[in-house]
């Protein structure tokens, strides 16, 4: 997912002080993925969905940058009916799909997408630098601020690296097989990649103390948080608290 | 005289011992522009780290008269804007706009400053309008031209060029040139490594000629017409010079070395003429 590739439009959420956003929807984030009831997981993901629509994320971009979620998650919603034990809902034979495994399968399958889809309204809707900046105004120390942001522009050019690393080798013949010398090829391109990206490393490393560069990242402009940044943030808060007061009344309930 | 860059008795080695530079000494004025050029492995790239005191070694880097020293560094760094040979080692926040806004900020530059420096090196470069595009986004030309403007937005008084036109197509290639000499118009002085000797006549008044030590140093037009010295360094002559030479050489050619297009055509003529 390109964390950066909705910063374009412009919504409610666009809008909205990346402080309490970050804030509130991690809160959001984390209520989901604890709930451990199907039917609130469902509501949820359905809430997920929402705030998508809310953001004007145009849908097809959204899920398209679902699809490698979904394609981790569907082993869970494939095997668990197989595997976990517990009521028999089908049976063929020796193999048994159970009751527990489809429910334990969706509910983490609903869960993950939730917490992905809310997770690019969190950081899609601002340029990832200011998220990156409000997570330093919220405490994140400075150096780890810099790795997010200058990994996230060096894992397209490690990628890059590595993409002409492999096109050199494959330019000469080599074929994948499973060998020892394979192995060894593989671990010598894997070792050029390390040697390119530390001599890289160090030119950045120069080109940034040419421009001034002294270990921290300037400050940006001083942004306050208005009436409205604080409103939306309670309000998804409050949701989140919902949903696990929500929880703890059915499991009073059964 | 005022001195834009004044070098003496500089060396440097590298720390598993291989001799860089060797007692490297010259002065280039104020508002000059100088190539430096010299066979791969000559130390162009190493004397040009020094200017922005990236590196030091021995001897004497003196910037518009400040000595290179560790107390002086960001008022170097405010007055020499280093662009790199390979843009992707300078670009190196999420979007062009923060990329070209990282050297004024790091200067304590005021909002308002940053703004209208970073939109003044955009439109320099010819970038307007591509604020919000990532590096990656960009194409090379384009990368190459971000990273002068990431210089260019520090307003240096010296910039110093790594190979500036290298891996360039040709019309993003006449962009550079072009544009650097439009800066160099302004005042800015150009100090530039390369390979490419046609390249060389149309951006520099000087040649330093190095090959870990000071081979030669002069005006363009008598250092780039020495073929025996160049050829000495794995160099060669422009094209336009190295063809009328070889004319004069054969005694079909008597006027001054032409080193660009207009002035070949113009010797062409003089040929010409001198047939009829």
């Amino acid at each position: 997912m390109n964390p950066e590739l909705f910063a374009g439009q412009t919504s409610i959420i666009h809008v909205w002080d990346p402080r309490a956003r970050i804030v509130s929807m991690s809160l959001l984030i984390v209520s989901i993925t604890s709930l451990q009831s199907l039917y609130l997981a469902l509501l949820g993901f359905a809430l997920a969905l929402g705030f998508l629509i809310i953001s004007r994320i145009p849908l097809k971009l959204a899920l398209r940058s679902l699809k490698w979620p979904v394609l981790f998650l569907a082993p869970f919603l494939l095997i668990l009916p197989f595997t976990v034990q517990g009521d028999s809902e089908l049976s063929f034979s020796f193999i048994a799909i159970s009751h527990q495994g489809m429910a334990l399968g969706a509910l983490i399958f609903l869960k993950g997408l939730a917490a992905v889809a809310l997770a690019q309204v969190m950081l899609g809707c601002c340029p990832f630098t200011a998220s990156a900046l409000a997570l330093r105004d919220l405490g994140l120390p400075d150096t780890l601020v810099q790795i997010f942001l200058f990994s996230y522009r060096y894992i397209d050019l490690l990628s890059q690296e590595l993409h002409s690393v492999f096109r050199s080798i494959s330019a000469r013949g080599f074929e994948m097989q499973s060998s020892r010398r394979t192995a060894r090829v593989y671990g010598n391109a894997f070792g050029t990649l390390l040697l390119r990206s530390f001599a890289r490393s160090e030119r950045m490393f120069l080109a940034m103390l040419s421009r001034g560069y002294y270990g921290q990242l300037p400050p940006g402009a001083p942004v306050s948080m208005q009436l409205a940044d604080g409103m939306k943030g309670l309000t998804v808060v409050a949701i989140a608290v919902a949903l696990k007061l929500l929880e703890v009344k059915i499991w009073t309930m059964q | 005289m005022d001195y834009a860059v004044d070098v003496e008795n500089l060396s440097y080695s590298y720390s598993e011992g291989t001799i860089a530079l060797q007692s490297v000494s010259f002065r280039l004025v104020r508002g000059g522009s100088l190539a430096l050029l010299g066979p791969n492995g000559a130390g162009k790239s190493t004397l040009l780290l020094h200017f922005n005191g990236l590196i030091s070694g021995t001897g004497s880097v003196r910037i518009l008269g400040h000595e290179v020293a560790k107390e002086n560094l960001l008022w170097i760094r405010r007055n020499v804007g280093m662009v790199f040979q390979d843009p992707d080692d300078q670009l190196i926040m999420p979007s062009l706009w923060e990329d070209v806004a990282f050297g004024p900020r790091n200067l304590g530059q005021s909002d308002e400053e940053v703004e209208k420096n970073v939109s003044w090196a955009l439109q320099v470069v010819g970038l307007a309008g591509l604020e919000e595009r990532s590096p990656q986004s960009l194409s090379f030309g384009q990368k190459k031209r971000a990273a002068l403007a990431t210089a260019l937005s520090m307003r240096p008084k010296i910039l110093v060029l790594d190979e500036p036109t290298s891996n360039l197509d040709p019309r993003s290639r006449r962009d550079v040139v072009a544009l650097l000499n439009d800066l160099h118009k302004s005042g800015v002085t150009i100090i530039l490594s390369t390979h490419d000797v046609n390249l060389v006549p149309l951006l520099a008044d000087e040649v330093l000629l190095l090959n870990r030590e000071v081979i030669a140093m002069g005006k363009t037009r008598e250092i780039m017409r020495e073929r025996e010295l160049l050829q000495e360094q794995g160099l060669e002559m422009p094209l336009f010079a190295d063809l009328f030479e070889e004319l004069r050489d054969e005694g079909r050619f008597d006027g001054q070395t032409p080193f660009i297009k207009s002035e070949a055509k113009a010797a062409l003529d003089e040929i010409s003429f001198t047939r009829k």
